[in-house]
């Protein structure tokens, strides 16, 4: 069976601006660079679940309101 | 630019010197120079020695070149760091192990056809002795660094990774 490769989205810029977090503080509180805060926001880079929970976490929001997948 | 990019910059450049210095030192012209064992093991230990100097020397002109950050001191390597040196280290191990296996056929040609020249008139640079050996593996080793340090380049300039 071949399944087509989906697209993980999300809207961390928007959580982000709207908690007035720096892209480089954001990644402070769930251990990552900037540098990957950057490509996660523009979605060339998937985090690990567990990432992805911790910026859930930082936004005290449910994971689904973080990320989307797009088939 | 993270401090893995600034290191990964100055390892490839002082890979790319000390590869240069390694050629120049085992090659005459397209020839490979005959050296016996206690040459090479000189040359390998040359290897070493000047791949440690290259490296500070070019850790610390990268950190000029990129500029120093503060927060370099506390740096961590993240998930996507470790993720883009997963996948460099695999296109590297690709690339040493394709160069090994064209350098047994290579071995097995010359031996099936002493006159094998790869097709080129008087191509001298065989795979023959120590030397020859010597040569092509530390090449192989060489050029799956550079190519390695490249990918790591690549993938952070893309900001992406090819997964």
């Amino acid at each position: 069976m071949v399944v087509k490769k989906g697209r993980i989205r999300n809207n961390i810029r928007d959580l982000r601006v709207a908690a007035d977090l720096t892209q480089a503080q954001l990644g402070e509180k769930i251990g990552a660079t900037r540098q990957t805060i950057i490509a996660i926001e523009q979605e060339k880079y998937a985090p690990s679940l567990e990432l992805a929970f911790r910026i859930a976490i930082c936004f005290e929001v449910p994971f689904e309101a973080v990320f989307s997948y797009e088939s | 630019m993270t401090p893995t990019e600034k290191y990964t910059w100055g390892s490839l450049i002082s890979g790319i010197l000390v590869f240069g210095w390694f050629i120049m030192k085992m090659t005459d012209g397209f020839s490979i120079v005959a050296y016996e064992g206690n040459a090479l093991l000189s040359i390998f230990i040359g290897v070493i020695i000047a791949t440690i100097i290259a490296r500070i020397i070019t850790a610390s002109a990268a950190a000029m070149f990129f500029g120093y950050n503060e927060q370099d001191e506390d740096y961590m390597q993240d998930e996507r760091d470790l993720a883009i040196e997963r996948n460099a280290d695999r296109i590297g191990f690709l690339a040493v192990t394709s160069l090994v296996a064209i350098i047994i056929m290579l071995l097995l040609l010359q031996d099936s056809s002493p006159s094998y020249r790869l097709g080129i008139e008087d191509w001298s640079l065989r795979i023959e002795g120590s030397a020859g050996m010597f040569f092509a593996l530390m090449s192989s080793l060489f050029v799956g660094h550079l190519v390695r340090d490249s990918a790591i380049i690549l993938f952070y300039r893309r900001h992406a990774l090819a997964i």
